[in-house]
């Protein structure tokens, strides 16, 4: 199953594809040029379910290299950080329809906000958060890639919904 | 012993200099390490030779460093396997004891392989077949070699030729991939001798150089292959893309550089043999095509064989000769012409490219296009760096497979 990744600069969308892959976090913040593509196993509901996730930068310049990894997607993660309110009103304004662009609207959907360890930064509300989810029809998750909280069972939900989908179709 | 070392990837420009002027310094100026180069020039390597003990030393530190700051794939592993082959270069400079298999193994991420007997029965009988229907008599030599001067070309005729039938192959290309900047553009040139049958310089700012060596006769019937290969979609198109992704910043520093052995050059080759395949869509061969082809492959399949004899088993230049002439159909001359390519001691183990390449990119691109995933083939081969580990992992994701036969 292909999973793209979509955010804003700097929303950690690179770290939590570590944090999930390898349980790991780096310090250091190095923007993504080109692709990163990871592939993680799960095992869901007794099955095996493979997710490949390409994660691309989030900088306008890479919108067309972006969109040519959207291509065959069954899910999209759309991630912004709870720190930065410009990051979570792109989502609605800017990555759906970019995504959407080349997806049309049937594929799965989940919203991370990221970086929930840096609370006392927070501009963004849960609630707000929330609201955007429902409109989007997709599930919601609080994040955090430095201490990996929530990011195995946000994805695992992913890879559940996936699952089901795979097996109501076939 | 590097005064700046900057990012990950300008570090490893500046380390690919320095072991461009080690390898030069100590086999010669022919020896090519830098196939081609179109980033800053500020990182070119201005000063004295470097010392080898301490160019052997950054190496090993920058393999620490990718370890530490680069997490994503395939970037990982493709500074990894570049960085091995360029150890293994420095090494195979310094007359460190280094073997055929290692060139093969570390130099180009590939396995030595060999070609059935049986398997090269099958393909001589391919090509046996379509030539009788168009060559009414003899054996396999001579209907392939009245095949071939039924539609010669010699000399420099071929570069108006070329440059007709690269227009077409261009025209194609945009239509099957993607549009091409439009100040992008080849010359071919003749050169009467060389190693290689043609070469692709790449210059920079979307042109490259295309000589040919009119050395070698050439058919009519094998110009669309080969033009194909050196342009478009082959070299010049890749390398196109590479500038464009840096110049656009979604391509890292590295990919302006190109090193001949290193795991890169099996991808490369991998994907210029498959231009005539990645057009088929919009221009398919012509009959003539397909025979021409089948020899080839008939003569590409032994080539391979004859270079395991020559580089590994050490056999006399004379027995792969008989080799060569016997198996691949090949009239004397022509037989005597492939030998220089395989015992040079750049161009050797670098055969493998183009024949484990041709398994592993046709056989991506085939299997993708059986899939409906051609985007997924086109955004690895054109819009990424991989090396041959690489992209198989990338095929394996895909739930993709690989032939079981080589040729």
């Amino acid at each position: 199953m292909k999973v793209v990744f979509c955010g804003d600069w700097g929303v950690g969308k690179t770290s939590l594809v570590r944090r999930f892959a390898e349980n790991k976090f780096d310090h250091d913040y190095k923007p993504s040029i080109g692709v990163n593509v990871v592939t993680k196993i799960l095992d869901v509901k007794g099955r095996k379910l493979k997710l490949q996730m390409f994660d691309t930068g989030g900088q306008e310049r890479f919108r067309t290299m972006r969109q040519r990894y959207y291509t065959g997607a069954n899910a999209a993660v759309f991630v912004f950080d709870v720190t930065r309110a410009s990051s979570a009103s792109a989502i609605e304004s800017r990555w759906i329809d970019e995504v959407e662009e080349v997806l049309g609207s049937d594929y799965e959907r989940l919203l991370l906000a990221n970086k929930i360890d840096l609370d006392h930064e927070r501009e963004v509300s849960e609630y707000a958060a929330k609201q955007a989810t429902d409109r989007m029809k997709g599930n919601y998750y609080e994040t955090s890639a430095f201490d990996g909280r929530n990011v195995h069972d946000a994805f695992l939900d992913l890879a559940t919904r996936l699952m089901d989908k795979l097996f109501t179709e076939t | 012993m590097l005064s700046n070392q900057g990012t990950v990837s300008e570090e490893y420009i500046q380390l690919c200099f320095m072991v461009d002027a080690l390898v030069k310094e100590a086999k010669g100026k022919d020896f090519v390490v830098i196939d081609s180069y179109f980033g800053p020039p500020d990182f070119k390597h201005k000063d004295k030779t470097p010392n080898p003990d301490e160019l052997l030393k950054s190496l090993h530190t920058f393999r620490a460093r990718i370890r530490k700051e680069i997490h994503e794939e395939p970037h990982r592993t493709f500074l990894t396997k570049q960085l091995d082959a360029i150890v293994l270069l420095v090494r195979y400079a310094l007359d460190d004891n280094v073997t055929f298999e290692e060139r093969v193994r570390t130099g180009l991420d590939v396995e030595v392989v060999t070609v059935s007997s049986e398997r090269i029965e099958e393909l001589a009988e391919q090509a046996n077949r379509a030539l009788r229907k168009k060559v009414l008599k003899g054996d396999l030599t001579s209907m392939a070699a009245r095949w071939r001067k039924q539609a010669m070309t010699t000399g420099s005729e071929i570069i108006p030729i070329a440059q007709e039938i690269a227009m077409d192959a261009r025209r194609s290309t945009q239509r099957v991939l993607f549009e091409l900047p439009e100040t992008e553009s080849v010359e071919f040139r003749a050169v009467p001798d060389a190693p290689w049958s043609a070469y692709n310089y790449y210059q920079g700012d979307f042109k490259a150089v295309i000589e040919i060596n009119t050395q070698l006769p050439r058919s009519k019937y094998g110009i669309w292959k080969w033009v194909t290969h050196e342009a478009y979609p082959g070299h010049q198109t890749q390398l196109v893309q590479r500038e464009l992704g840096y110049q656009q910043d979604t391509q890292n520093l590295e990919a302006t550089i190109a090193l001949i052995n290193t795991p890169d050059c099996t991808i490369v080759e991998g994907l210029a043999e498959t231009g005539p395949n990645i057009l088929s869509s919009d221009r398919p061969p012509t009959e003539a095509e397909t025979i021409t082809s089948y020899i080839t492959q008939l003569r590409r399949a032994v080539g391979v064989n004859a270079l395991v004899m020559l580089q590994q088993q050490q056999k006399n230049e004379s027995e792969v000769l008989g080799y060569i002439k016997e198996l691949g159909a090949y009239e004397e001359a022509y037989a005597k012409a492939q030998l220089p390519f395989m015992i040079d001691p750049i161009w050797g183990p670098y055969g493998f490219t183009y024949f484990v390449g041709a398994w592993l990119v046709k056989g991506f691109f085939k299997a993708a296009q059986e899939a409906n995933l051609l985007d997924e083939f086109i955004n690895a081969l054109y819009y990424e760096l991989h090396t041959p580990s690489t992209l198989k992992t990338r095929i394996k994701d895909l739930d993709l497979k690989l032939p079981n036969q080589l040729i």
